[in-house]
Order: structure tokens, then sequence, then C-alpha cells
């Protein structure tokens, strides 16, 4: 073994002081991944078998989808980065986090802020504008519990104790600068003071875009970049290329959004600004992919959960990437079809899900001090991976049919509904092991944190990335 | 880059350029049309929504009908929108001037909606779609909207807006009948308001 694994360093010191709000932010994230799942999974299942659950306000189709989307973006993804936002702040910052129970407060907020927007959607007072479904009250509190942790996680950069920045930190201050922005911007136009109808399509595609590239993509990629030189044990390869995918990303992370309004009420430059964006955004991904996957070049993936996890990850990032760059070659079949839940699924299942699936599979056991049991975490990922993969082919295949008839002058509009059952079938099928996936997950996170697992056997000190680049 | 003011501030900057970029430019400009008045017949375009249409809109948010419609008829080389006759021309950006929240869709797992008020107007066909979509589309989808309606018993004479024609499963049994709510009779004054047949300065009808 590596003699930085047994050397004992400040910094784990810094990772005890954040365990409970950190094991607050990951255990909500947690029971909202289970309640979205099961939420997708009910709405996938409906859209094929209409007459389920039917007649009753508050279960259908519209609200439901709403509220798993929701759910997963602000219970799951959002909370599960904050948590580990917070604990890569101060292990590679190396500070002793103060002010747990500030932290604590923003942590009970943040889920209250959830739940009652939730519960807006399902009550039948949610917004109708993608990912701002929430309600302006339950959109006020995130953002007043937001700024708790944003203000927080500025503290924590400034005092950090060791020298530099690491490339984690760096997406980390993007993704708790930019959230407060983009998400006071899009509320304060759409929610609150609606500005006039003609102007709400882009803003709200802005949105959708920059919450996607500016607030969970460096969230996950700032523990993406963590974990991959401690899962290969060297420093990542060709480090200095990284600031020029930071800086590109950030750059056009906000202007990708437009896309999804082809063809739509805006001005054209807007799309072509966008798609452009898209193909440049090949740059980033592929240094990105390169840093990370290319560490692991020349020699077996270990075999620890967090890298199956990391690079089906990656791989899924790549993919979310050239879907994005094909948008002009596809659009005239793809767009509105299947097709465009399917790059959902790749980005928010695939990449981001997994992404941080991963960091919580190594960062969970270094918190409690026990480990996950190894065949509940292959078990873990099995299920998980088989099921963005069903639900990704399923509506790919499924979504280019049924385009091909929605854009056929020829074809009748309920061809495309007949043509695209078979394939939303085996798209609910493929939600259903999701939701076994994470049903999993939840049970064997339940039991390590209340200590049903056995004491893990990997040291709890690690050396930081930082040394690990200079070694 | 291992200090943090420099990366503060390329990041302010950089981000700043989509915001201003994007939202600053719908702001200003595309939130500033204004209608316009047709020299010929001198109808305000679009025109007004009456009441219950703009109640109507209201049930169409809540209920999330957006999640399945668009509500944009594509233009550009690639889309075949106005061929498919979902309207007489593509959608623009004045189309949406008093739609709050603008109901533009990214799926259409349901028919495009932008002109379904042209498609047909009769009142009962929209109630028993809503009540019982099967028994109007047969193959569809869509779920049943029973719970905007009453389901009662006939009491002296039968309501004059009791949904007639119903069959399916949840058709009333004699001696029943299945009145719309508030909230189904405002969505479909909405529904039966869109209409994108009028002419605007940048989108006139093709004929």
């Amino acid at each position: 073994m590596n003699s930085l694994d047994t050397e004992v360093t400040p910094a784990m010191k810094a990772g005890a002081g954040m365990r409970f709000p950190v094991i607050l932010f990951f255990s909500s994230a947690a029971f909202w991944l289970v309640f979205g799942s099961f939420l997708s999974c009910l709405a996938a299942w409906k859209l094929v078998v209409p007459s389920l659950l039917d007649g009753t306000g508050w279960l259908t189709y519209g609200r439901i989808q709403s509220a798993a989307e929701n759910a997963l973006v602000y219970g799951w993804a959002s909370q599960a980065g904050i948590g580990l936002g917070l604990w890569l702040l101060a292990r590679l910052g190396r500070t002793a986090l103060g002010s747990e129970k500030l932290l604590i407060t923003a942590g009970l907020f943040w889920n209250l802020g959830v739940l009652l927007g939730v519960c807006s959607i399902i009550a039948g007072a949610g917004r109708a504008i993608e990912g701002l479904e929430f309600s302006g009250a339950a959109a006020a509190i995130l953002l007043i519990a937001y700024a708790c942790i944003g203000i927080w996680s500025l503290i924590l950069l400034r005092d950090r104790a060791s020298d530099g920045l690491y490339v984690s930190q760096w997406y980390l201050l993007v993704a708790f600068l930019c959230f407060p922005w983009i998400y006071a911007t899009a509320n304060m136009l759409l929610i609150w003071r609606p500005v006039q109808g003609s102007a709400q399509g882009p803003i709200a595609s802005w949105y959708s875009g920059s919450l996607f590239w500016l607030w969970l993509v460096p969230l996950t990629l700032a523990g993406v970049y963590y974990l991959v030189p401690h899962i290969a044990r060297r420093p990542v390869r060709a480090y200095p290329s990284s600031a020029l995918a930071f800086w590109c990303l950030t750059l056009l992370g906000g202007w990708i959004g437009t896309r999804q309004l082809i063809g739509g009420p805006v001005p054209a430059w807007m799309v072509s600004a966008s798609v452009a964006a898209s193909i440049i955004m090949l740059i980033p991904v592929t240094v990105i992919c390169i840093n990370t996957l290319g560490t692991f070049s020349g020699r077996a993936i270990p075999p620890v959960p967090e890298a199956s996890f990391t690079v089906f990850a990656l791989v899924c990032f790549a993919g979310v990437a050239l879907q994005g760059a094909a948008t002009p070659l596809l659009s005239a079949v793809t767009h509105f079809s299947d097709y465009s839940i399917a790059e959902n699924v790749l980005a928010i299942f695939g990449f981001i899900s997994m992404g941080l699936l991963g960091a919580l599979h190594y960062v969970v056991p270094r918190l409690t001090g026990r480990a996950f049991p190894p065949r509940d975490a292959t078990w873990h990922f099995w299920l998980s991976a088989s099921g963005v993969a069903t639900m990704f082919l399923a509506l790919t295949f499924g979504g280019v049919i049924q385009g091909f008839a929605l854009y056929d002058p020829g074809v009748e509009f309920m061809s495309s509904v007949t043509l695209a059952a078979p394939f939303r079938g085996i798209y609910a099928l493929g939600t259903l092991v999701f939701l076994c996936s994470c049903l999993a997950f939840a049970a064997a996170f339940t039991r390590n944190l209340l200590g049903g697992q056995a004491p893990s056997k990997t040291p709890r000190v690690y050396p930081e990335p930082s040394e690990i680049v200079k070694a | 880059m291992s200090r943090l003011p420099p990366l503060l501030f390329g990041i302010f900057l950089v981000f700043t350029a989509a915001w201003f970029g994007v939202v600053g430019y719908s702001y200003l400009q595309l939130g500033r049309m204004e209608p316009v008045v047709d020299e010929n017949t001198g109808d305000v375009n679009p025109p007004p929504l009456s009441g219950l249409a703009t109640a109507g809109q209201r049930v169409y948010a809540a209920n999330g009908c957006v999640s399945c419609h668009t509500q944009q008829v594509r233009s550009g080389a690639f889309s075949t929108d106005v061929e498919k006759k979902l309207g007489p021309r593509p959608t623009v950006a004045r189309d949406y001037l008093r739609e709050s929240p603008a109901f533009l869709g990214s799926l259409r797992i349901g028919p495009d909606l932008t002109n379904v008020g042209l498609r047909s107007s009769e009142v009962n066909w929209f109630h028993k779609h809503l009540y019982e979509p099967a028994a109007t589309t047969p193959g569809s989808n869509m779920p049943s909207y029973r719970f905007l309606y009453e389901y009662r018993r006939i009491v002296g004479q039968p309501s004059a807006e009791a949904v007639v024609g119903l069959k399916g499963p949840h058709a009333p049994r004699p001696g029943y009948e299945v009145v719309p709510s508030e909230d189904a009779r405002v969505l479909v004054a909405y529904l039966l308001s869109l209409k994108r047949d009028y002419s605007l300065p940048e989108a006139e009808p093709l004929q």
C-alpha cells in the first residue's frame, strides 16, 4: 500500500467536523432519490396504462411527472451535490467546519422548500415551467436556505489552510456562485413577477440549460475530479489542460439551453448561438474525459463501486455532449419526440445521478467509518446501470421511430402514439429497475448509518488529490 | 489558478456574458413587444383573452398539460409543422404576448394544441374527450380528467350543461348525469380560444 494512505494528515480532522451536515444532506438526498424515482416510475407506467390510478387530480400524469423531475433535481441531485461540495471544500482546504448548526438549519429549510414545492405541484398549484414548477413560496424558501449554504461554502474556500486551488474547487466555486444567480433570475422573471409571455420561452430554456451545465454538472465534476486520482492512485492525466476545459465549460454553459426552442418563436440567432455552443462543448468534454478516463488508461480499473459508477457516469457525460452537438443533424426528426426524454435520462440519471452515487459510495464509508458490503454495492451498481441503459435505449429507438411519424406529413398523429407505445413499455420497465436500485441503495445506506455494517478496513485518511498531483 | 480573486472575477465575467445575451435580450426586446392593430379589420392581434380563457390557462398549468402538449408551430427548412396542418403559419414570439406562462412545451406525447380551437368548436366534444379520452380518440394514451366533472343523480330536469353522448366504462348510468365543474368549463373555454390564424406583420398566414 502506498505510504501516503496511512499517513495522518490534518485533512482527516476537517472531514470529521463536517460529518453531521454532510450526513443530513446525503440522507435527505437519498430519500428524495427514492421518492422521485418512485414517482417517475409511476408516471412512466401511467403513460403505458392510462387508466392506472386515474380519475384523481393529484395523481394525474402531468402533476406526477413534474413532481418526479423536481424532486430528483432539487431533492436528490442538488442536495447530494451540496453535501459532496461541502465535504470536498473542507477536505481539500483542510478547514475545520465551524457553525454546524447553521448548515443543519439550512439543510432542514432546503428540505422544507422541496417538500412544499412537491406538494404544491401535486395539489395543482404548480407553475408549468420546466424545472420551475415549484410554487413561488417554495422557491423563496429554497433560496433562503441556499443563502446560508452558499455563503458558508465561500467562507470555507477563503479560510482554507492549504495552498492553491484544485480543479474540484474551481468547479465548486462555479456551482455555488451561479446557482443563486440562475435560480433567482428565473424565479424573478418567470414566477414572482412574470415577464410578458413572448420573453418567457427563451428565459425558461436558458434556465434549464444553465441549471444543468452550471449547477449540476460542476457539482458532479468536482466529485469526479476528486475521486479519479484517489481510485487510480496516480495524478490526473494532462492536469494543466483541465483549466482549459473548465473555462470553456463555464463560458458555454449559459448558452446551451435555447437549442430546445429550435424552429420555435425566438430570434434565430439564439438557437444558432446555442447550437454553436453545443458543438464547441465537445472540446471541454473531450478534455475532461482525457483527464479522468485517461487516468485509468493502461491499467485495470480497481474493483471498487465508486470506480464503476464514475466510469459509467463519464461515458454518459461524453454521450450527453455528443447528443448536444448532433442537435442540428437530428432535430428535424428527434425534436419533441421521446428521444428528448432519452437525452434527459442520459444527462440526469446517466451522468449526474450515477456520478453522485459514485461519490456517495466513496464518501459515506469515510464519514461513518463503516464500509458498504461489496455485494450490496455491486448489486446497486448493476441494477442502476441496467435501469439507466434500458430507459435510455428504449426511448432513443422509440423516439426516432415516433419522430419519423411526427415528421412525415402523410402520417396521422395517432400512428406516432401507436409506434412509440411498445418502447414506452420497455422504458417503464427500466424505471422499475432503477427504482429497485434506489431502494437497494437506500437500504444499504440506512444500515450503514445505523451501524449495521462492518467497520471499514480501509483507513479513513487519504492523501488529497493536490498531493497526488505533485507526487 | 491558485488564487481566489482572479477566479471569482473570471467566473463572474463569463457568466454575465450569457446572462446578458439571453436573459437581458429577452427581457429588453421580447418582453416589450406590443400587440398590433390590423389596418383592414381594426382587430388587435393577438386578440385579448376572455376572463374564462385566462382562468382556463391556470387549469391547464395546474394539471401539467404542457408535459405532453406543445403549443408552437415551428418554422424553418427542417420543420413540417405547417405541412402537417398544425396551423396556417409558424408561431412567432408576439403570439405569446398574453400567455402567462407561455406553454411552449418540449414533447409531443399528445398532439400540438396551438390551433386546437380551429380544429373543433364543439364544446361538448372537448368535454367528452377530457372525461374519457379513449372514447373519442381510440388508442389515446391521455389520462381521463374525470376529476374535473361532477357525476350526479338527475334531480328534476337534467342539467342543460350535462355532457351528452358519453361512452365507455365511466359513462353515466340511467338517471345520472355528468356535469362539468367550473374548472372544466374554463379549461374548454381556454382550449377553444387557441387560434393563431390572424396575421402579424412578421407572420402572415400561408394561403
